[in-house]
């Protein structure tokens, strides 16, 4: 493959960050970012202590508020994150989802509602952060690969997720060592754009 | 620069080529240094010299950290895969989003019904997506969910092997991702499975099936004693001698194996069809130590602490031991004999008194408790773990000796489960003075009526007053003016409080229980209205107190210098120069801020005081998150709580019946303070709360937080009313007394005016140079006092928002207005207590403190103005009457 077809074909989406796309009403964005978050919001709810099933309601009840209140959720300070925002809808999601339950529990004399309404208000430690980080970010990588062409992935895949040697890597996949370190840039300039402000 | 062969393009610089290697090139550069490396031989070959070991993405890309292994669950790809598919709406646009967004959660709820109900019995075989364990797991076949428990999710399978049905119970992902928990879950697990007992609900197998580790365990048809007890009421004595016998029974043989259950209540025992109690979760308790952290660090975090031990619920986790699971025993004998368990209240209450007071006993709640019993039970239920029995074998002799001499084998099939309607209770507020007066006859009287009955109250005093309370709220006021009424009530918990002259009226009997056949459908019981359990005092019935503010009366009024306690005395009188300006008229003593209540063991002093706007009541927040509330008319203490672990600041309303708290954990919660209990949780803000001000009324609060935003709350109808950024963070927010605007305070001085009903910018102004560390709205003037982090203090015109009057000394306290608006108070670094005009440069009254080190903090004027709340550097808080001429 000629380093340059490469070149050619990989122009995907422009530079917008996934949020800006998905407030422009871009379908495709929507699912990405469905895809991207929704594995967090399910395993918050989850480590909130709801079933598997009702994680995946409150999870969908939480992207239903997303889906109508993104427009909201304006980055105010260079600090503010949207994974910080959809956890506090997430929280206040799942506390409301308590809260019914408590109701329900508190006439049938149960108790186990009562030890997680409220459990989730703990704020997130770091390695908890670093940790939903690091998945973020390799669920964005599975998903880049719609974006570029096979060859693109692969070059990136193998220097940086395998740590492959660039050189090696050029070789093994026929491509020129400028070609390797250009799919590498890519890819890691549109995950720094993408995942921007999330 | 060096050319490049190809292109005459200078070749790149390092830091560039760096850059571009991570992929973090400025805009519109990439285009043009892409272009170049496309055909630069060299500077590919510089790149390939460079490492990327410090690019975060990489490092995160490269590390062999597994997938987290809850997003792997079926549920979770079905919740992703019906979210993607969903909304194709591609005009979702600012203007439209409503709509469309209403648009989309009408298709989500059609859509997400086939999905939400795979827990009913049937569901999963059909949609076994749901379930994060397959259909076929290992030799099991997963037939439904059952449960959650805090740390593990429990199905019921079908052992395909021995063709039996099992509970299989797979602890949740955070246990099963961490290896160490993972073998200390089979550990434990293991040491379950060796105890057997029939009063212990058996663990069959432990396994690992594709990086699961799972238990299975007998599984249990029959009804929970919870469910149970919550149905019938407290059990015959006889019944729960036997049950707690038979539980201490399974619970020795067990602690002869060094397995401590450490979680034994009410849900954990299951009743059999032949209603003997079967224990289950042994051991395990242990392994969800995320559930520890969470009882020890936060209190209000669990809501049923209930049948923890004091040591439980001190956190000290190297304590429990056997004893604690006697406790817990003790606990439950408690329940099944007077109906409830020892302590009641919110979980942040329950653990305060656990640890603090002494278990009422069960004869005072219920006479007809045995007393030998209720010895049993206190004994069980000692404080500390050396004065409870020795060994659990020898609690259950104990219960055994008692079975044996009141033999009452009529009573043995009670037991076994029966379908009757849940009982209705009434809790009659008897307040520590308010107490209930049902006479045979007389002249005005209460009917209530309810589903199952009536229920009449008479009293023949016409100073007596009854209401009828729900959650606080007055339904009904019955005194001799109404005459006699009658009122239906719907099915609910409701509480009766009766006001007036204590002296008068006596309870007989204290408690009173309407049975249809075995079943108590309408009970009465006295509650526990405070932690007061001194009745010379007067009530601190929070009715009582709001009908004293209403109608106008000053508490602080009535208190009379000569019944100063003789440690107040020696404490301010010391330190207060008795100059005729300022009388002490009563106070709490370092003393006895630390020992809220008699008999309780000392609360660290307190970190901080925040008095009501009132003047009338004080909370004090002691280390481990304690709050006490004072009432400073009767220097009562009036409520204990435990706030959540990150809240660290707190304030109250004007009139003293609700707190706000607020810290690390973000959101603004709002406790009642008549009943203790958690009122309200305002979400919104992202990061640490700094300040929380109530308007006047108690029905809106302001906040600021780190995360750069103010705040405003509607705390009756539970909302945000908006969320402004101040630019900067600030750290002090105020409510004007008309409750029309907020005030804020950001990092270089500057005050922002807001209209609290519009969230619109009013006025911004430089007030200072320095972080603004504190607000106050003038009371009576439109006037703000500004203090910073130097200590400097301004007085702001809100008219022409511009500082009118800056105090010449340096306030170390914040400073306080009178209710007249035309005083501040504060103390000065060196300890004086200064009350210094609001407008002009005047000081009106400087008292040095003749006591080297001592510092006079001005908390608060009371609403007349004739009393300052003073806390002093030891702890201790006085209440000084202004003026000369002594108070009526």
């Amino acid at each position: 493959m000629n380093d340059h077809d490469i070149l050619e074909r990989d122009l995907g989406p422009t530079s917008l960050s996934l949020l800006v796309r998905v407030r422009g009403g871009e379908e495709q964005a929507w699912t990405k970012l469905v895809h991207l978050y929704g594995p967090l919001v399910y395993a918050w709810c989850r480590r909130w202590g709801l079933s598997p099933p009702d994680a995946a309601d409150v999870g969908q009840e939480v992207f239903c508020a997303v889906w109508s209140s993104l427009d909201g959720f304006r980055r105010e300070r260079p600090g503010d994150s949207f994974r910080a925002w959809l956890r506090v809808v997430a929280r206040n999601k799942t506390n409301d989802f308590w809260r019914r339950q408590c109701q329900q529990e508190q006439s049938a004399g149960g108790s186990r509602a009562w030890q997680y309404l409220e459990a989730s208000c703990e704020p997130p430690d770091e390695a908890e952060i670093s940790r939903e980080t690091t998945q973020l970010y390799r669920r964005a990588v599975e998903l880049l690969t719609t974006d570029f062409e096979p060859a693109t992935v692969a070059a990136f895949w193998r220097t940086v997720v395998e740590g492959q040697p660039a050189r090696e890597a050029a070789q093994s996949l026929g491509l020129s060592l400028n070609a390797v370190y250009i799919a590498k840039s890519r890819v890691l300039a549109r995950l720094r754009e993408e995942l921007a402000g999330l | 620069m060096t050319p490049s062969s190809f292109t005459g393009d200078p070749c790149l610089a390092a830091q560039v080529l760096t850059q571009y290697l991570r992929g973090d090139l400025p805009e519109g550069e990439h285009e043009r240094v892409e272009r170049h490396v496309s055909v630069c031989q060299r500077c590919a070959l510089a790149l390939d010299t460079f490492t990327d070991g410090e690019d975060d993405i990489v490092l995160r890309l490269r590390a062999p950290e597994a997938s987290d292994p809850l997003e792997s669950e079926a549920g979770c790809q079905h919740m992703v895969a019906r979210l993607s598919a969903l909304p194709r709406q591609p005009n979702r646009g600012r203007s439209h989003s409503h709509g469309s967004g209403d648009k989309f959660a009408a298709a989500w709820s059609r859509d997400t019904q086939s999905f939400a109900s795979p827990q009913n019995s049937t569901g999963c075989r059909n949609d076994c997506n749901s379930a994060p364990l397959p259909e076929v797991f290992g030799r099991y076949r997963i037939l439904r969910w059952l449960g959650a428990g805090g740390m593990a999710d429990v199905y019921l399978a079908h052992d395909t092997e021995l063709d039996r049905q099992v509970a299989l119970k797979a602890p949740n992902l955070s246990i099963q991702q961490s290896s160490i928990e993972r073998e200390r879950f089979k550990r434990e697990a293991r040491a379950a499975a060796a105890i057997h007992h029939p009063q212990v609900c058996s663990v069959f197998d432990i396994g690992e099936h594709e990086g699961v580790c799972y238990l299975t365990m007998r599984y249990v048809e029959g009804q929970l004693l919870s469910s149970h007890l919550a149905a019938h009421g407290r059990l015959p004595a006889h019944d729960a001698a036997r049950l707690v016998s038979q539980l201490a029974d399974a619970v020795a043989s067990a602690h002869e194996r060094g397995v401590v259950h450490r979680d034994i209540k009410p849900a954990n025992v299951f009743l059999d069809p032949q209603g003997l109690p079967i224990l289950m979760d042994f051991g395990l308790a242990s392994v969800d130590r995320r559930q520890e952290d969470k009882l020890t660090q936060a209190g209000a975090v669990m809501g049923t602490p209930a049948y923890m031990s004091p040591e439980q619920a001190a956190g000290q986790i190297e304590q429990v031991g056997p004893a604690s699971d006697i406790y817990s025993l003790g606990v439950l004998l408690f329940e099944m004999l007077v109906g409830r368990p020892p302590f009641t209240g919110s979980a942040s209450e329950v653990i305060g008194k656990i640890l603090y007071l002494p278990p009422p006993k069960p004869t005072e709640l219920l006479r007809e408790v045995d007393s030998e019993l209720e010895a049993i039970c206190l004994r069980a239920m000692s404080k500390s773990p050396e004065h409870r029995y020795a060994s659990v074998v020898e609690f259950r002799q104990a219960l055994q000796n008692w079975l044996a001499k009141h033999d009452a084998s009529k009573h043995d099939a009670s037991l076994a489960p029966t379908r009757t309607p849940p009982r209705m209770r009434w809790w009659i507020a008897a307040g520590v003075a308010s107490l209930l007066a049902i006479v045979a006859c007389g002249v005005y009287s209460l009917v209530l009526h309810t589903p199952t009955g009536a229920i009449e109250v008479r009293f023949h005093d016409e100073n007596a007053q009854v209401r009828v309370l729900q959650e606080g709220k007055v339904l009904e006021i019955i005194d001799a003016s109404t005459g006699s009424q009658m009122r239906r009530l719907s099915t609910g918990r409701y509480e009766l409080a009766l006001v007036g002259d204590r002296n008068q009226f006596v309870v007989q009997p204290a408690r009173v229980q309407l049975k249809r056949g075995d079943h108590v459908i309408v009970e009465i019981l006295p509650v526990e209205r405070s932690l007061v359990g001194n009745s010379e005092q007067e009530p601190a019935h929070p009715t009582a107190a709001a009908t004293a503010t209403s109608t106008g009366k000053l508490p602080l009024n009535q208190l009379d210098p000569s019944t100063v306690s003789p440690e107040l005395r020696s404490q301010f009188l010391k330190t207060v120069p008795q100059n005729g300006e300022l009388t002490l008229v009563g106070g709490i003593s370092a003393e006895s801020l630390q020992r809220p209540q008699a008999g309780m063991a000392p609360l660290e002093p307190p970190l901080f005081l925040v008095l009501s706007g009132d003047g009338a009541t004080l909370a004090a927040m002691h280390p481990g998150k304690v709050v006490v509330i004072w009432d400073l008319a009767t220097q009562q203490s009036t409520r204990y709580m435990t706030m959540p672990r990150y809240d660290t600041t707190m304030t109250l309303s004007h009139d003293g019946t609700i707190l706000a708290s607020a810290g690390g954990g973000w959101p603004v919660r709002v406790w009642s303070l008549a009943d203790g209990m958690l009122q309200s949780t305002h979400e919104g803000h992202t990061n640490w709360v700094n300040t929380i001000a109530f308007s006047r009324d108690g029905k809106l609060a302001a906040s600021s937080s780190k995360d750069g935003t103010v705040r405003v709350w509607d705390i009756v109808n539970r909302g945000n009313l908006w969320a402004r950024p101040h630019g900067d963070w600030s750290r002090a927010v105020a409510i004007s007394p008309d409750g029309l605007q907020v005030a804020s305070g950001g990092q270089k001085g500057l005050v922002k005016l807001w209209d609290i009903a519009s969230g619109k910018l009013i006025r911004t102004w430089t007030a200072s140079t320095h972080p603004v560390l504190h607000l106050q709205f003038n009371p009576a003037k439109p006037t703000l006092a500004v203090k910073d982090e130097t200590g400097a203090l301004t007085v702001s015109s809100l008219t022409y928002g511009k500082p009118l009057l800056r105090v010449a000394m340096h306030p170390l306290t914040f400073p306080r207005f009178s209710p007249d608006g035309d005083t501040i108070a504060f103390a000065t670094p060196e300890g004086e207590l200064v009350l210094h005009d609001s407008a002009l440069p005047t000081v009106r009254l400087r008292l040095p403190a003749p006591v080297k080190g001592a510092v006079l903090t001005p908390l608060g004027f009371s609403d007349d103005g004739r009393h300052l709340v003073v806390s002093d550097s030891t702890g201790g808080v006085g209440i000084f009457r202004l003026g000369s001429t002594p108070a009526p």
